[in-house]
């Protein structure tokens, strides 16, 4: 009996004893489970390459070259597991934070349009302020090094930074309004606009005159290709922009017709220099003591650390400034929970070591100055990518269809303690990337002003679209739309320091994505 | 051969499984409860079909899905090799402790699904976007995306408890 047919046996036999490992459930219990979602959690998990050999081949460069990907190593194990090199055991959720997958509609899925239901699938969720992964990462953008590792001992190191980073706000708030405190900012906005007539009329000026620019060299390159190579026997061509030596008085019209054309545009050139002239003055035009260009930054400097100005003597309630102090008050709720004893639920350890195998042409040169095209030999680059505390938290995909296809949006929360980079492969971390306390916050579609659509075209090709802005909902969708944001603590490239990094408010406008099969 | 045999067996064995699935009386519940559950140990061959030479040596198996309204379809394509685990366990459990209090609070059954290393044989399967489910007749159009093979045995632990969600 085969290996398949004795399996075959065994769950033919076996399949009975499922309704034998039941346990009791009561009325009430059963009711529960009519009509749910699927929740669903690991526990005790590792995966590990092991000796298996693993790679993607039938990826092609342009020239339509067969490039492999060989993974010599890959793992998912518990945190603390030294990059894979310990069978750490893996905990993704547990009974009261579970994965969920369900059918979700209204409160649940509140982008979604009107009587529409989606299939959502959820990654475990918590609300405490150390495993929200939102509050946690902004923590850990401010606290820039790694807490636990050594020197990184103290929480609220987070909020001496965003502290130091609202005092600078606040005193380049305390300055614009010190700066027209005696003007009023409603009266600084209408002096703004009225001297901004003036540098809006010279800025159409300056636009004419480019205009003009470009149309005399246009006539000036037609006219010098149109010259004569040498012009009334003695002058020869001359370079171009440059006259022949004839001037004015040249008696081969063309030679003639371009000289003029040389003269033209220096005219032109000489119309727009004054034009520009003109606008910058309009910028310097005084009002209150300061010029246009001054005002015209402080008020838009304002603006964004307060909101837009409402009163002579504003408020700052919304704005930059009140976003920091939100985001401050998280910062402390973290230190301080972390000062208390708490502690996250623990992450993954994910990594990944392959070897790109990919053609490469030598060029040289031949004697001649020429670069030609030598022997094709196969290169091979190792890359690895370790990623450590790796924790996906109050993530969600949700999908549907309707007329025009494959529906979806997405939130992204990862978060990982560490992200090592790395290009060699018997080397040390002061010579790879690290990306300390990395916290990806990416944001795709939304439900109702711009879906993520997934579909294949006749031709077999896949697409991914997402809608642009329009004119008729663009108000909406800026204000709607998620914006999608990733920090980090602290980058070190080959053992240098490059600080914390925070990429802030990116929103797709538009994206359309599709396969090609090369060579077309 | 061996597919098809399994499959049928698969097939067969699932009609009482499904059976099962109906509201139990109190006294058969009782009667069940702590009893063992299911361990299983399989050798799944996808081979070839050398018939269809768009592939180099055959190809093996197609799974073509089509979303929503597309004219298209996403399929993987050419699976085939031997995939082998043994000691998968299925059981349903009470979660009643553990879990830094979640367990207690949880309180109710769940399937528990327990992992087990396997290995595979020269497996392989192909992404893909095509303009037709199946890979004959005229005008067929395929885009091959990338090409996962693997070989060997790999290390795999873990239980998956699935439960009703509120």
């Amino acid at each position: 009996m085969s290996l398949g047919a004795r399996s075959a046996a065994l769950i033919l036999l076996a399949l009975p004893g499922l309704a034998a490992a039941m346990e009791a459930l009561d009325d009430r219990e059963l009711g529960e489970i009519s009509g749910a979602g699927v929740g669903f959690f690991l526990d005790h998990f590792y995966y590990d390459q092991g000796s298996a050999s693993a790679q993607v081949s039938g990826i092609k460069d342009s020239q339509g070259n067969g490039l492999t990907i060989d993974f010599e190593r890959a793992y998912i194990k518990g945190e603390g597991s030294q990059r894979g090199a310990l069978d750490s055991e893996a905990q993704l959720g547990t009974p009261l934070h579970p994965f969920t997958l369900k059918v979700v509609s209204g409160a649940a899925a509140p982008t979604l349009p009107s009587g529409t239901q989606a299939l959502q699938l959820h990654t475990p969720t918590w609300s405490d302020p150390l495993n929200d992964t939102h509050q946690y990462g902004l923590w850990s953008y401010y606290q820039g090094c790694l807490y636990g590792e050594a020197g990184c001992s103290d929480p609220s190191q987070a909020q001496t930074a965003i502290d130091s980073e609202l005092g600078g706000l606040e005193t380049s708030r305390d300055a614009i309004l010190a700066r027209y405190q005696s003007v009023g900012f409603l009266t600084l906005k209408s002096g703004i606009d009225q001297d901004m007539q003036l540098v809006a009329q010279r800025r159409a000026e300056v636009a004419v005159e480019t205009s003009d620019v470009q149309g005399a060299y246009g006539t000036m390159e037609t006219r010098y290709a149109a010259a004569p190579a040498t012009a009334d026997l003695f002058y020869p061509k001359p370079d171009f922009g440059e006259k022949y030596g004839c001037g004015d008085i040249c008696i081969n019209s063309a030679a003639r017709a371009y000289n003029s054309s040389v003269d033209a545009y220096q005219t032109q050139l000489d119309e727009l220099a004054a034009a520009q002239k003109a606008l910058a003055e309009a910028w310097n035009v005084e009002r209150d003591g300061y010029t246009l260009n001054q005002r015209v930054t402080d008020y838009d400097e304002f603006t964004s650390l307060c909101g837009t100005p409402t009163a002579e003597s504003p408020t700052c309630v919304v704005g930059r400034i009140q976003k920091t102090k939100d985001n401050r008050t998280t910062v402390i709720l973290v230190a301080a929970t972390l000062q208390s004893g708490g502690t996250r639920v623990k992450g993954l350890d994910v990594g990944v070591e392959a070897t790109f195998n990919l053609p490469s042409v030598a060029y040289s040169d031949d004697g001649n100055g020429n670069i030609v095209a030598g022997a094709t030999t196969t290169r091979s680059d190792f890359f690895s990518i370790n990623l450590e505390g790796f924790t996906l938290n109050g993530a969600y995909l949700n999908l549907w269809g309707d007329s025009s296809g494959l529906q979806g949006e997405a939130s992204l929360q990862m978060y990982a303690d560490k992200l090592v980079i790395g290009a060699c492969r018997n080397c040390t971390d002061a010579n790879r990337a690290v990306a300390k306390n990395l916290y990806f916050d990416i944001n795709l579609g939304q439900a109702s002003l711009q879906p993520l659509t997934l579909s294949v075209l006749a031709d077999g090709e896949l697409s991914l679209f997402l809608p642009s802005v329009t004119w008729a909902n663009h108000q909406a969708f800026y204000q709607q739309v998620p914006k999608s944001n990733v920090s980090i603590g602290n980058l070190n490239i080959g053992g240098v320091d490059l600080g914390s990094q925070v990429v802030r408010g990116m929103r797709v406008d538009y994206l359309n994505l599709r396969t090609v099969n090369l060579p077309r | 051969m061996l597919a098809k045999v399994l499959g049928l067996a698969l097939l067969l064995s699932a009609l009482p499984a499904a059976a099962e699935l109906r509201p139990l009386a109190e006294e058969e519940l009782q009667g069940v409860s702590g009893q063992a559950g299911l361990s299983i140990s399989a050798n799944l061959n996808f081979a070839a079909n050398p018939a269809q030479t768009r592939c180099p040596g055959g190809c093996g198996m197609r799974v073509a899905i089509k979303p929503a309204n597309s004219a298209g379809f996403i399929v993987l394509d050419n699976i085939q090799g031997t995939f082998s685990f043994q000691g998968l366990s299925f059981d349903i459990v009470t979660i009643d402790s553990g879990y830094d209090g979640d367990g207690a609070a949880f309180n109710a059954p769940a399937m528990r699904l327990g992992l087990a290393d396997a290995s595979f044989n020269n497996a392989r399967f192909t992404l893909a976007g095509s303009n037709s489910a199946t890979s004959s007749g005229a005008g067929f159009q395929q885009t091959d995306l990338l090409t996962y093979q693997t070989n060997g045995a790999v290390r795999l632990q873990g239980n998956i408890y699935i439960f009703a969600a509120p």
